[in-house]
């Protein structure tokens, strides 16, 4: 039996799943936690200016899976976001079942703007004391919580505080009930802040593969520009498309979709 | 024009996005805390006190750290007058056992079997029959069961809080705890906190 692209690709997201999060929490095992959200896993706690080096100490797993990611986004594409990471990939299967009438689109923001807004706030903004990362609209813990919950109730109840409602919230109106599932990845990660931009940087390199649009076979029906999960796709003034690749997660579903096989994964 | 529209969207959004951060870290809930400490056979060491609202319905405490050397049995205890009735949960031990990594157990608000080093995660539900309306100061206390010694000590302050101001905003003082002794380190006191709550938690 012969799976398509994306079922190969939610397959991936399945093995996350069970890779880190709860109750299976294969990875996170290894180093006595059950969940991402736990020292020494966290990879978003790494961005506390004030203290990086305390917080890499206390958090070396988080820092080796960040180097990690930020390499294979960087030469290869952004894979973990679109293949492995399975907080933004429940989210976008789940999406998939809610009804397209009751889904928002958010695709009339400029999503750049806000990640990096963003991006800048959480990353300055407790420096000057000023919040926390931690559990500041995070969806790492709320999915961990959710997942967890399933076998245990003390998960239950982390949901059940001020803070995890809001991330609950959060995740619902912009993962489950998102056009393509993945507003959240787009506006408020702060790992796809980053591997976006190593991943924009990967793509001037002539040599590293990316999703990329042969101008010559385009003819502008934009069937791809409302698929993308991530609407990394814009329309140019030649009515061709072309990939914006600091929001591109190589999920290739852009390729599946393309009547005129005019997307490709390739070098340039 | 698109351009202008283009980066006039752009401009607003970031400011939304930052006024959402700011507005968010403003707030300091009054019904759940973050502790840490690290238990050792000398006492452990507490960072800082849970510090609560007063006048809430439930309270959520959610206490990690490590334990610096093994343990048989680690019982913990909320102490203080007038007694409120509480509820511990843990995350360990997970309800599927894959065999690679020994995870302590959890009963009876006992931790047991713990290996050096390993990390706890607690979640202490409190729930006050009769709300706590005025500053009171409790003891969350983890004895070892081998030599009924005190192996950590984290204080809980219930005290007003004051929420979505941040020059008001409540700052924790940092607690050495060293067994049943504790006192104030590099304490941080904001302007509108009281004499009797700068000496809260000295004993």
């Amino acid at each position: 039996m012969k799976l398509s692209v994306q079922n190969k690709r939610y397959l991936f997201i399945i093995a996350g799943i069970l890779l880190f999060l709860p109750p299976i929490a294969i990875v996170p095992r290894f180093f006595g936690a059950m969940s991402m959200c736990s020292a020494p896993m966290c990879m978003r706690m790494l961005f506390s200016i004030k203290s990086f080096v305390a917080m890499s100490n206390l958090l070396y797993m988080g820092l080796i899976m960040l180097i990690a990611i930020l390499l294979i986004s960087f030469f290869a594409g952004r894979y973990w976001c679109s293949y492995l990471c399975p907080f933004g990939g429940i989210t976008e299967i789940i999406s998939k079942i809610v009804p397209q009438k009751i889904k928002i689109n958010y695709s009339w923001i400029p999503s750049p703007a806000v990640r990096y807004g963003y991006f800048a706030a959480a990353l300055m903004l407790p420096a000057f004391g000023i919040g926390n990362i931690c559990g500041t609209f995070c969806n790492v813990t709320v999915i961990s919580n959710l997942f967890g919950s399933t076998t245990n109730s003390a998960y239950l109840i982390m949901i059940q505080t001020f803070s995890g409602l809001v991330n609950l919230g959060m995740i619902i109106l912009l993962g489950f009930l998102a056009v393509g599932g993945r507003a959240y990845c787009n506006f408020l990660c702060p790992i796809g802040a980053v591997d976006g931009f190593l991943n924009w940087m990967g793509s001037k390199v002539k040599v590293f593969k990316r999703i990329k649009v042969d101008d010559n076979k385009c003819n502008g029906c934009d069937k791809c520009i409302k698929e993308c999960p991530v609407w990394a796709i814009e329309k140019k003034e030649n009515n061709t498309v072309k990939i914006n690749q600091i929001s591109c997660i190589p999920c290739k579903i852009c390729m599946e979709k393309c009547p005129e096989k005019a997307i490709s994964f390739r070098k340039d | 024009m698109e351009k202008n529209k283009f980066i006039l969207k752009s401009c607003l959004s970031i400011i939304v996005v930052v006024l959402l951060f700011i507005t968010k870290s403003m707030y300091t809930s009054p019904s759940f805390s973050h502790v840490g400490g690290v238990i050792t056979k000398n006492g452990g060491t507490a960072k800082y006190p849970a510090l609560l609202g007063l006048d809430e319905d439930k309270y959520v405490i959610y206490a990690s750290g490590k334990v610096e050397s093994a343990f048989e049995g680690i019982k913990i205890v909320l102490e203080g007058e007038p007694e409120i009735d509480y509820n511990i949960k843990s995350y360990y031990p997970p309800a599927i056992d894959l065999g690679y990594h020994k995870f302590y157990e959890f009963e009876n608000n006992t931790i047991k079997n713990i290996s050096a080093r390993e990390r706890f995660t607690l979640i202490v539900s409190i729930n006050p029959k009769v709300r706590i309306d005025k500053e009171s100061k409790y003891y969350l206390k983890f004895y070892d069961l081998d030599s009924d010694s005190t192996v950590l000590t984290i204080p809980i302050l219930f005290k007003e809080l004051i929420n979505f101001h941040i020059s008001k905003k409540v700052r924790r003082p940092e607690v050495e705890t060293r067994g049943s002794k504790n006192k104030i380190i590099n304490s941080k006191h904001s302007k509108n906190q009281t004499n009797s709550s700068k000496n809260c938690c000295e004993k």
